[in-house]
């Protein structure tokens, strides 16, 4: 009999729950509110420019989510991907422990890339902006609560999403 | 030896520094320097950051201007030189003689190296490099053996740079057209191989293909590693047969060579990558200290250490590592 | 507008290199150059047997170059390179600095080959103080550019005192490597390559993955030893008329196994005025060689594999 893990049994299906469950304007909010300090510099250099008139798409595999990012009045919004809304220019598609250590620079996105953990499809291109973009983004510099908020992300993938743990 | 490091970032330049570059090579963010991609290098407020942090914990900068100049923008290339001069940075690496030129005869005290895409593997050549620019160091392409590096070490009239670890150009740098002649832009015309612009990733039923301007470079199964959409590093059909014909993807490593190289004279170690992320610049970085570091120490019984190669090979390209043409046999 | 044939890229029998020559002075070609460029290890001709070469063929009323290695990898190579600058009876194309070094030290004229990286008239400028009379375009230098560089140095005040040559026709010379593609392709180390290039006149062509799938699809590149050729030949007889007018001096036509003459012949009459339509349906109907495929789009500025039609103006 296969034995489930914590993450199979319980972690992954609440996150996947969570968000599929969660109204848009509500995912809207959150995302803002998360990604507002961490490109505020990057807006201020014109570094997000790039992604005016144009959605990039985040796809979390394992717990079916997909965000389509595109800007607002300069600053770094979800974009509804409703089916009515033309599909994104390019997809970066991971597993959630991916995308938490991408977040936490704990992995580099190559390494990812090459391991297979990471695909872009789409307008290679503007995919590989937005990981340079992020790259730039400088941790040291983010609030104190976005700060734990991250390496909280990093312990829950240590202990409960990267499956070599168990 | 001097541990030369990538950033294409600012989070990047302080993971080299903090994990133990001596010096820091960037680019500014436009075509002077061979690593033009999207959303990389420094603007010249970002520049002045990366000098400050580096400065105020004693590490070098060197500005890579190492295109080759376009008859049509001459202008950002004089630029770029007195944008780099201007910030008092330690040093230029350039490939372009026309730029070397201009660099040499308006900067007299702005010491330069000869950049790998300058394509030199000669003594002969280096001198000439020597007497008409008055550089003081050259990198030397990743062609050469091992033999051949202490060679040209013996009888260089400049100090000496090779390549340690990182992505493996098999071809002479600086004298590679291929990515031109299937996309537009090559690193001598446009500072770029493979062009992301002209990449496409596409999974099929079975495969995972990559494709530059619709020329197919390679496919890959379900879980096999894959590597840059680079030309000199697909699988192609010679004879029937297909296979890596170039060059499989792999990256460089040389921690073994560290006290065969330092017996050479090599004067510095370059580590590749200023298109990758801080947190492989963290990895790398660590790595080469600590087996520097070791080698300083107790240089008669240096050797790797299984975990710094384990790291290492993480992050490579095909996640395979390869002595390069320093080995003999591999030429 | 002078014709000139290249050195030879593939390594060819001795016996074919020199009735290959026997026939190249028959025609009207201007400029022959002669050598190893591509590999050292080839030895059907050694370097003194192209500076006897090349010392006969000055007798042929043909301006003569001797080529030198593009590679340079050991003392050897040195050795071999310091003797043909020396003892060359005719003038030395440089295809490496450690050649450019060797010649302006012996203040020797000398001609920068294809693989020094000229870019712009001040790099240009730096050579011709040295001593250069001669450039070589690198092929991805797209006309407009061309154009520019040239104006420029006119500018500079030493257009006049160059002259400015375009690989036109041939498989393009791409890149060099340490290692050895046909060996590998045989299955063979470098070191125990039993010289299998020998066997490919032409080079040995390479594919993508899909030539399988689909039948034919064109040639990506062309292996020959440690050098990448394109797959495609490169052909911008066309273009002479474009060429004499931002003021390139001579158009080299790079050696193949079959047709080499024939080329230079079509492209000589053409010039005369004999014949004024050398575009590529017409070249295509009246020449074996070059139904091979071609390509021009470095010319254009476009990816080098690309094929495009004469832009409206161009003559």
């Amino acid at each position: 009999m296969i034995k489930l893990n914590p993450y199979q049994k319980i972690l992954l299906p609440s996150i996947k729950g969570l968000s599929s469950n969660c109204p848009f304007p509500v995912q809207k909010k959150i995302v803002r509110f998360l990604l507002l300090p961490i490109f505020e510099e990057a807006r201020l250099d014109g570094d997000l420019e790039f992604l005016s008139h144009r959605r990039i798409g985040l796809a979390i595999s394992d717990i079916d989510y997909q965000a389509t990012l595109s800007l607002e009045n300069g600053h770094l919004t979800l974009a509804s991907s409703s089916a009515t809304e033309r599909p994104p220019d390019a997809i970066i598609r991971g597993n959630l422990s991916a995308f938490i250590q991408l977040a936490n620079r704990a992995e580099d996105p190559d390494s990812l890339f090459f391991q297979r953990r990471l695909s872009i499809e789409g307008d290679t291109d503007l995919a590989l902006e937005v990981k340079n973009v992020i790259d730039t983004v400088d941790l040291d510099r983010l609030p104190e609560w976005l700060k734990k908020a991250l390496s909280l992300s990093q312990r829950m993938n240590k202990h409960f999403l990267d499956k070599k743990a168990f | 030896m001097e541990l030369v490091c990538p950033a294409g970032s600012l989070p990047a330049l302080k993971a080299a520094i903090d994990n133990g570059a001596d010096a820091v090579y960037i680019g500014f963010k436009d075509d002077t320097n061979a690593r033009h991609f999207s959303g990389l290098n420094f603007n010249d407020r970002k520049a002045q950051k990366a000098l400050d942090y580096a400065r105020s914990q004693g590490v070098k900068i060197f500005v890579a201007i190492n295109t080759y100049a376009q008859s049509n923008g001459w202008e950002r290339w004089q630029r770029a030189v007195d944008l780099a001069a201007d910030l008092s940075v330690d040093a230029l690496i350039i490939a372009d003689m026309g730029v070397l030129n201009y660099a040499a005869q308006r900067y007299p005290q702005l010491p330069l190296h000869l950049s790998v895409q300058g394509s030199c593997t000669s003594a002969e050549g280096l001198r000439f490099y020597y007497r008409e620019f008055g550089i003081r160091r050259a990198v030397l392409p990743r062609v050469l053996s091992l033999d051949q590096v202490k060679t040209v070490a013996k009888q260089s009239p400049v100090d000496l740079e090779v390549f340690g670890f990182g992505s493996l150009c098999i071809m002479a740098e600086g004298r590679c057209h291929l990515s031109s002649y299937v996309t537009d832009q090559s690193p001598n015309n446009s500072g770029v191989c493979s062009p992301a612009k002209d990449v496409r990733w596409t999974q099929t039923e079975d495969h995972l293909e990559s494709r530059l301007n619709t020329i197919l470079i390679d496919r890959y199964q379900a879980g096999e590693t894959a590597g840059y959409p680079t030309l000199c590093k697909g699988r192609f059909a010679v004879e029937a047969n297909v296979f890596h014909a170039l060059e499989e993807p792999v990256s460089l490593n040389t921690l073994d060579l560290i006290p065969q190289l330092s017996a050479a004279g090599i004067k510095a170690i370059k580590l590749e990558g200023r298109q990758r992320s801080p947190a492989y610049v963290a990895q790398i970085v660590s790595v080469w200290r600590s087996a520097l570091d070791s080698f300083a120490r107790v240089p008669e019984s240096f050797s790797p250490k299984v975990e710094w190669i384990q790291k290492l090979a993480n992050v490579s390209e095909g996640s395979q590592t390869t002595l390069g043409a320093y080995h003999r046999a591999w030429q | 507008m002078k014709i000139s044939v290249g050195p030879i890229y593939y390594y060819w029998p001795r016996q074919q290199v020199m009735d290959f020559y026997q026939e190249i002075i028959q025609t009207p070609v201007d400029v022959i150059y002669l050598g190893e460029t591509v590999c050292a290890k080839r030895r059907e001709l050694r370097s003194g047997d192209w500076l006897e070469l090349a010392e006969e063929l000055c007798d042929s009323g043909k301006k003569i170059v001797l080529s030198t290695l593009t590679l340079i990898e050991s003392r050897a190579d040195i050795a071999a390179l310091k003797k043909l600058c020396s003892q060359s009876p005719c003038l030395v194309e440089a295809n490496d600095m450690s050649a450019v070094q060797i010649l302006a030290d012996n203040n020797l004229p000398f001609v920068a080959g294809p693989s020094i990286n000229i870019y712009n008239a001040q790099a240009l400028q730096v050579l011709y103080q040295k001593g250069m009379q001669r450039w070589v375009m690198p092929v991805e230098i797209m006309r407009q550019n061309l154009d520019g560089i040239l104006k420029q140095a006119m500018t500079m005040g030493f257009g006049d005192m160059i002259e400015t040559e375009v690989f036109s026709y041939g498989k393009l010379p791409l890149a060099y490597s340490a290692r050895c593609f046909t060996a590998r392709a045989k299955n063979l180390a470098k070191d125990g390559c039993q010289l299998s290039c020998i066997d490919y006149p032409d080079g040995l062509p390479l594919h993508s993955q899909e030539f399988q799938v689909h039948g034919e699809t064109p040639k990506l590149f062309t292996i020959n030893g440690i050098q990448t050729q394109s797959g495609k030949c490169y052909n911008l007889l066309d273009q002479w008329p474009v060429m004499h007018k931002i003021g390139v001096d001579i158009m080299r036509v790079s050696p193949g196994s079959q047709g080499t003459a024939d080329v230079i012949r079509q492209l000589s009459s053409a010039l005369s005025g004999a014949s004024a339509d050398l575009s590529r349906t017409q070249v295509n109907g009246q020449l074996k060689l070059i139904s091979e495929e071609q390509c021009n789009g470095y010319w254009y500025g476009v990816p080098g594999m690309d094929s495009c039609a004469g832009l409206a103006g161009d003559k």
